[in-house]
């Protein structure tokens, strides 16, 4: 190997293998993002409840078939940001979301989208699991059922098996969803998620209510779930989002000069194990190794 | 609005390091025992230095012990992480170096009370041992100053220590016909090669302290393909 140079070499320098080149982080996405297909193209959103910016100037891919981990502090936008992504924030009065989202390359917010076909395309799990009050059968059939779906037991196992919940339910398929662990119950969430054959999941914490056991469950499903579908996730669990994610990005709060407003802004976006290793930014070094909350 | 947290945790880690580094100060004292024990021909000091080896020993293991804690229980990433690697690479070396350092000294006594020594010998392993002293401190500063330069200069002063056991090598060659006192050269090179070990060691600890900076690994040096 040569002989060193006399000269100091920066952790960004050495990271890029070349002199420093100004980039604005939140346009990097990782070494080996060239090769993939995107799913999400998010562009400069910038997502407002009563005109109050929640999240600002936001620009970045998702790839297909990858778990993509949303973290940083409570109030950076995270949620926010997700629920973008399947148009749940529609719901909210007086949100209003601005810039570019493009889905397989089409705008997600066009004139002619469908929100709710939108969201059949682009499943939710929430932190605390959410079954319908009804047996296993009809909550995995739900979703089905409403799109008026053909073979709905066939979809119900196919949906229950992705989930890992097939062997432990399917003697029991018309018990009642609440006689479920949080573990299960949560595995349900994702099951009647994937009985509607989504492309994308998006989970908001989803483990946060779950026990180490059940969160492993999740963990092991959400890297089994991957070669079909794509992730997108938020967490508060940084071990988590390091265990299970391909690529993280890491939002945190800005506040205006007042200190009155505060929104959510993209720090830095990378493949995770570069996240967790050597992060070219000092706040999410700081962020990651807990020294600042 | 940021606030510092993990105060004990960050404590912990910078007293590990220093434990660590301390280490390098007990090789230090070790190799300086050492050359007054070849010097001399101090068989008892050459024992001492034997002995004494049990504190860096238990220094390793205490130090290692405390960095596998933290490992467990605090999950470090980033430049702890990669701190807590270097350091548990840094521990070996200090034991190794502890080791190489026993090694000379067990060799002291088999060369008699009174053994036929050549000042030439003698001098090239002294001032070999002396510029050992200067990487161990060396790269101790480097590492806690995280200067990449000054463990990177470790390279050219671990030169001055290669270049010293060639020529211990070719004074061993020259040496004579009398059996004492090649048995002796012969004892003499192998503590030449324990120091050029020790110098090897400190330039080890030289990468690790670009590593905890940079975040990328990289040998000084490639001994195996050398630069043409």
């Amino acid at each position: 190997m040569a002989r060193h140079e006399n000269r100091p070499e920066t952790a960004r320098e050495a990271a890029a293998g070349r002199a420093s080149i100004a980039v604005r982080p939140e346009f990097r996405q990782g070494a080996n993002a060239g090769a993939k297909e995107k799913m999400f193209e998010i562009e400069n959103v910038t997502v407002s409840y009563d005109g109050q910016p929640a999240v600002k100037d936001i620009s970045l891919d998702i790839f297909k078939n990858e778990v993509t981990a949303l973290i940083g502090p409570s109030g950076c936008g995270k949620s926010t940001l997700i629920r973008c992504l399947n148009r749940m924030n529609d719901l909210i009065l007086g949100a209003e979301v601005s810039g570019r989202l493009l889905y397989h390359g089409q705008d997600l917010y066009g004139p002619k989208v469908d929100p709710v076909q939108v969201r059949k395309m682009i499943g939710m799990v929430f932190q605390k699991p959410n079954p319908f009050p009804k047996s296993i059968f009809d909550n995995a059939a739900f979703g089905p059922r409403v799109l008026r779906m053909k073979d709905i037991e066939e979809r119900v196992e196919k949906a229950l098996r992705c989930a890992v919940l097939w062997d432990e339910v399917k003697d029991r398929l018309d018990q009642n969803a609440y006689e479920m662990s949080g573990g299960q119950q949560q595995r349900l969430c994702i099951a009647r998620a994937l009985a509607v054959d989504p492309d994308v999941i998006l989970m908001d914490e989803p483990c946060s209510a779950l026990d180490p056991i059940a969160t492993g469950k999740i963990e092991d499903l959400m890297v089994t779930l991957k070669e079909e579908f794509s992730i997108v996730i938020v967490t508060h669990n940084m071990q988590q989002a390091a265990r299970v994610s391909d690529r993280t990005a890491f939002l945190m709060v800005e506040l205006d000069a007042t200190e009155r407003s505060r929104w959510g802004r993209l720090v830095e976006y990378d493949e995770t194990e570069k996240i967790f290793t050597n992060p070219a930014d000092s706040r999410t070094e700081d962020y990651v190794s807990g020294k600042v909350g | 609005m940021a606030e510092t947290v993990r105060v004990q945790y960050q404590e912990e880690l910078e007293q590990l390091e220093a434990s660590a580094l301390g280490g390098l100060d007990l090789v230090s004292a070790a190799l300086e025992r050492t050359l007054e024990a070849i010097e001399r021909q101090d068989v008892e000091l050459a024992q001492r230095v034997v002995v004494d080896d049990d504190r860096i020993d238990g220094r390793y293991l205490e130090v290692h012990q405390g960095l596998i804690a933290l490992l467990a229980t605090q999950s470090p990433v980033a430049t702890d992480l990669r701190l807590i690697a270097a350091l548990l690479h840094v521990l070996k070396n200090v034991e190794r170096m502890g080791d190489q350092c026993v090694n000379i000294c067990k060799m002291i006594p088999l060369t008699g009370n009174e053994p036929p020594a050549d000042e030439e010998m003698v001098k090239r392993i002294l001032a070999m041992g002396k510029q050992a002293c200067v990487l161990i401190e060396q790269a101790k500063r480097a590492f806690e100053g995280r200067n990449v330069e000054m463990a990177r200069d470790l390279v050219r002063q671990d030169d001055v220590v290669d270049n010293l056991n060639r020529e211990c090598f070719h004074v061993a060659l020259a040496i004579g016909d009398d059996a004492d006192k090649r048995e002796w050269a012969m004892t003499m090179l192998l503590a030449a090669r324990a120091i050029e070990r020790i110098g090897d060691n400190a330039v080890d600890i030289g990468e690790q302290v670009a590593f905890v900076v940079t975040g990328l690994f990289r040998e000084f040096e490639d001994a195996s393909h050398p630069a043409p």
